[in-house]
């Protein structure tokens, strides 16, 4: 357990993210200050004090020191659980505020799935069409050959007879 | 000496098969089912180099875009190299993978990158043009052709980048 400045404090309230879950302060060297909230509830195994975070979360290594806030949306770093992920900057620190969005997540997944499939679905139609047009345009090439030559034919039979007949 | 750890994302289209080459390359799996990912999720793995050293990837795999937006941008932070993904049977998710590569460039600089020519498996309704892919190679790009359904190529891949990034 750490106590949390009452500007982070103010930061959270401020903003319309649902419940926090998870709050975590950094120093200037990204080592682990303290940590406050239920770990499990992200599936957070453990978290040791005094030791570098971005051994324990590996998805921080790039994103400290932050200079300025940084939000990161839909994170998941365990399988089935969501976070909105605050990254703010605060007198050398670094607070790393963790927001359940699992519920958001679902909601924001299906109509994404939606959307993504109706795209795929247009773009195969495009291609079949594609393809439905090809054929046609070598049907017709092959039916031209095949009316040339049956012209051909015919006029070459038409002279043999004549030849015959007169 | 400590395990290097270096933050990779595998950004692309949607449905070009991000997810699915990081469970294949991280857990051996592979499912035929579309899964829209929203937001990023996180994975990692520990990599052996051929020199015999090891490296941690912290894999970020960012939801599909065809363009790099604000969000997208902000997972980016702290990236050592990514891997740029493109589905060889849809042409459109090539030139959205060259306006990502220009994005991230612009944001970020030069970052180590491989593309990955995606669902090999499905040569019959191959799109790619080889020769598009030779001017590439020419100019020093990295261009693997990969199936996550078959496995073939994920780990070189995810090597490639190592090895670009050592």
């Amino acid at each position: 357990m750490t106590d949390f400045p009452i500007n982070i404090a103010k930061y959270i309230s401020s903003i319309k993210e649902s419940g926090i879950v998870i709050c975590l302060h950094i120093d200037e060297y990204d080592t682990l200050v303290g940590w406050e909230g239920d770990l499990g509830y992200l599936g957070i195994s453990d978290l040791i004090i005094n030791q570098p975070i971005t051994n324990q979360l590996g998805f921080l290594e790039g994103m400290l020191p932050a200079t300025d806030t940084i939000v990161l949306r839909f994170v998941s770093f365990a399988e089935g659980y969501y976070t909105h992920v605050h990254i703010v900057s605060y007198n050398n620190n670094t607070y790393v505020l963790l927001f359940d969005a699992t519920f958001e997540y679902e909601q924001q997944q299906k109509m994404q799935q939606q959307i993504n499939d109706l795209k795929l679905l247009t773009l195969y139609k495009d291609q079949l069409l594609r393809a439905l047009e090809e054929k046609n345009t070598s049907i017709k090439q092959v039916d031209k050959f095949k009316n040339q030559f049956i012209i051909k034919k015919l006029q070459s039979l038409a002279t043999a007879c004549k030849k015959r007949f007169y | 000496m400590g395990i290097l750890q270096k933050k990779i994302c595998m950004i692309g289209d949607f449905s070009v098969g991000k997810t699915s080459l990081v469970a294949k390359f991280v857990r051996q799996t592979f499912s035929d089912k579309y899964l829209t990912t929203v937001g990023v999720k996180i994975d990692t793995k520990l990599l052996t180099l051929p020199n015999g050293n090891q490296m941690k990837f912290i894999l970020w795999d960012i939801a599909g875009s065809e363009s790099l937006t604000t969000t997208t941008a902000s997972y980016l932070r702290g990236v050592a190299g990514f891997l740029l993904v493109v589905d060889g049977t849809r042409l459109p998710t090539w030139n959205s993978a060259l306006n990502l590569r220009e994005a991230v460039e612009k944001q970020l600089g030069n970052k180590p990158f491989v593309i990955l020519l995606n669902k090999a498996d499905l040569q019959d309704q191959w799109e790619m043009d080889e020769q598009v892919i030779e001017e590439k190679t020419k100019q020093g790009w990295k261009l693997l052709t990969t199936s996550a359904k078959s496995g073939m190529n994920v780990e070189e891949a995810f090597l490639e980048l190592a090895l670009l990034m050592t």
